[in-house]
């Protein structure tokens, strides 16, 4: 059983996963519609902390991914009409993980800054390729016209049905990137992090172990890729570029790399202020989402969770 | 069946020849020690015989097996463990984690992901009991950051011995420790190392005196002379390579 000290400790996670249970449906549509797409960049946020917060690798072409995940799909119904969610969903996530599975084997073969360049320059490919593959992702204009997804039963989606669906499918990654987190796996990536010739020296085969967790990574970022086609009903080429991938790596930095929970709090963070400024000033948005970045460099070192945790501790223990 | 056997290992950085024609062998249970001036090439023979560095010409067998071209955790899990001139540790992770990364690295378990770390009771028993051979336990939760020099030499040998070694290498064991730390470090040196074939590089003779039987030269990327301790000890071209020649000294 909890004990007090226990209670206490998991009080905010409780909280936070009754409010996401029980208030959305007397929620406005609008804030129902940010609530979405918190949680879809919640998990593309979680889904490259694995990598860029625990095994170290500073890739810059995680929308890229994310890009693959709903172009496919969106392809395989706008053109292909292929209806169905249980053929087009796995397809496009299949299609992530193939994708991923050959940037990986490309993008490691640097380190550091120079991942950080390849994954950059893979990230623009799918850009570039939905930019100018106009037939199939209808360029510029972006793939439009996609609807909620089709279960197959007599079944169609609302806003808020959508919103709970999105709620389940993120918790469950969210759970399984928590388990690798924990696992022999999760701690040998930030051993890799920390050191990786120690690693190899303890008998680790650290290119496949970051291998592996690149294209678990991709997984997850194409799984988002498709939950936000069908939130959207729109893919553009400028959802896969790099300022995207940047506004990704942003997340994971805002919210604490290394933590999971973090980059959630990082999507909520730039999501909401985000929606919220650019009502106000939408051409001034990216000036003030700088000012954030180096607050937060400067005065919530290690981000905003760590800090967050540390302030519930103390006031815990009151 | 020789733990290790070296021929004629070469090694070169650009025009600089750090490593010549380098052979020798080593059998289960020796203790030997490489000593060598500064630059002599006593971590880049380490490196090469860890996979660190790749070998260029020249072979190399561990336990009865080429490794010549064999990456390093190939032959870290034949038996092979090696340690660092300069701390080589997981900073920013607890020192049991640290040792149970160690401990795992030649299991099948470091592949597992939907289990938790915690449930391998025997890879954290492991931990505790090496934790507890440098009376370390304690600080199990603290960071490497939070340890002393010391401590973290100490660390440094422990991560290599995780694994339960067939032959240990140690890089200058005793770096960085002053005269007096250097004593109490080399009797728990003994109780560490026991009777693992051990073959290590060391400046301090206190060490290479304590814990070597064999002692091999390395100068200028050759080895120039091999013996006992003593016997290295009143070599006169050993002498003269540490202290320099009459003419030189005059």
């Amino acid at each position: 059983m909890l004990d007090k000290q226990q209670l206490l400790r998991f009080a905010p996670y409780i909280v936070l996963g009754l409010f996401l249970m029980i208030v959305p449906p007397f929620l406005d549509i609008a804030v129902l519609s940010l609530l979405t797409k918190i949680l879809i960049f919640a998990l593309l946020a979680m889904s490259l902390d694995l990598i860029y917060g625990y095994a170290g690798l500073w890739s810059f072409g995680h929308a890229g991914l994310f890009g693959v995940g709903a172009y496919t799909t969106g392809i395989l119904i706008k053109s292909y009409g292929i209806t169905s969610f249980w053929l087009s969903a796995p397809a496009g996530i299949l299609m992530t993980v193939l994708v991923s599975a050959i940037f990986g084997l490309i993008a490691l073969r640097g380190v550091a800054l120079y991942f950080l360049l390849i994954t950059f320059a893979l990230g623009q490919l799918v850009y570039v390729t939905a930019f100018q593959w106009r037939a199939m992702t209808g360029g510029s204009a972006g793939l439009l016209g996609i609807f909620y997804p089709d279960l197959g039963f007599s079944f169609s989606f609302s806003s808020l049905s959508y919103y709970y669906f999105t709620l389940v499918v993120v918790a469950i990654c969210a759970f399984v990137l928590y388990l690798i987190t924990k696992s022999p796996f999760g701690h040998s990536l930030q051993g890799i992090r920390e050191s990786e010739t120690r690693m190899r020296h303890l008998g680790y085969n650290t290119w496949l172990h970051k291998y592996i967790a690149f294209i678990i990574s991709g997984l997850f970022a194409g799984v988002a890729g498709v939950l936000y086609l069908h939130f959207n009903g729109i893919i553009m080429p400028s959802n896969a570029n790099f300022a995207a991938s940047g506004v990704v790596m942003l997340m994971v930095i805002i919210g604490g790399s290394g933590t999971l929970w973090g980059a959630a709090i990082g999507s909520a963070v730039l999501t909401c202020l985000a929606y919220f400024i650019s009502i106000f000033t939408p051409e001034r948005w990216p000036l003030i989402l700088g000012a954030i970045f180096v607050a937060i460099v400067m005065f919530l070192r290690g981000g905003i969770l760590p800090q967050l945790r540390r302030l519930w501790l103390k006031v815990s223990q009151l | 069946m020789s733990v290790l056997e070296v021929e004629n290992v070469s090694q070169s950085f650009g025009g600089l020849k750090v490593l010549e024609n380098v052979s020798f062998r080593m059998e289960a249970g020796e203790r030997v020690a490489l000593i060598g001036p500064n630059g002599a090439g006593k971590t880049t023979l380490l490196n090469v015989l860890s996979g660190h560095l790749p070998c260029r010409s020249g072979r190399i067998h561990l336990l009865g097996q080429e490794v010549t071209h064999m990456p390093t955790y190939g032959r870290i899990s034949l038996g092979l463990a090696r340690s660092f001139q300069i701390n080589t540790l997981f900073p920013n992770l607890s020192l049991l984690t640290n040792v149970v990364l160690a401990v795992q690295g030649t299991k099948p378990a470091r592949f597992q992901m939907l289990r938790s770390i915690t449930a391998y009771g025997d890879n954290f028993a492991r931990a505790k009991e090496l934790l507890e051979l440098v009376g370390l336990w304690e600080k199990r939760d603290d960071l490497i950051t939070a340890l002393s020099h010391g401590q973290q030499r100490h660390m440094e040998i422990l991560l290599a011995l995780a694994s339960k070694p067939k032959l240990l290498m140690l890089d200058e064991p005793s770096a960085g420790l002053s005269t007096s730390e250097t004593t109490g470090f080399i009797d728990m040196m003994r109780g560490l190392v026991g009777g693992t074939t051990l073959f290590f590089c060391a400046h301090d003779m206190d060490v290479v005196f304590a814990l070597a039987e064999r002692v091999m030269v390395l100068y200028y990327g050759g080895i120039i002379a091999q013996g006992t301790p003593e016997e290295i000890q009143n070599n006169p071209k050993v002498r003269e390579i540490y202290l320099g020649t009459q003419a030189e000294n005059a």
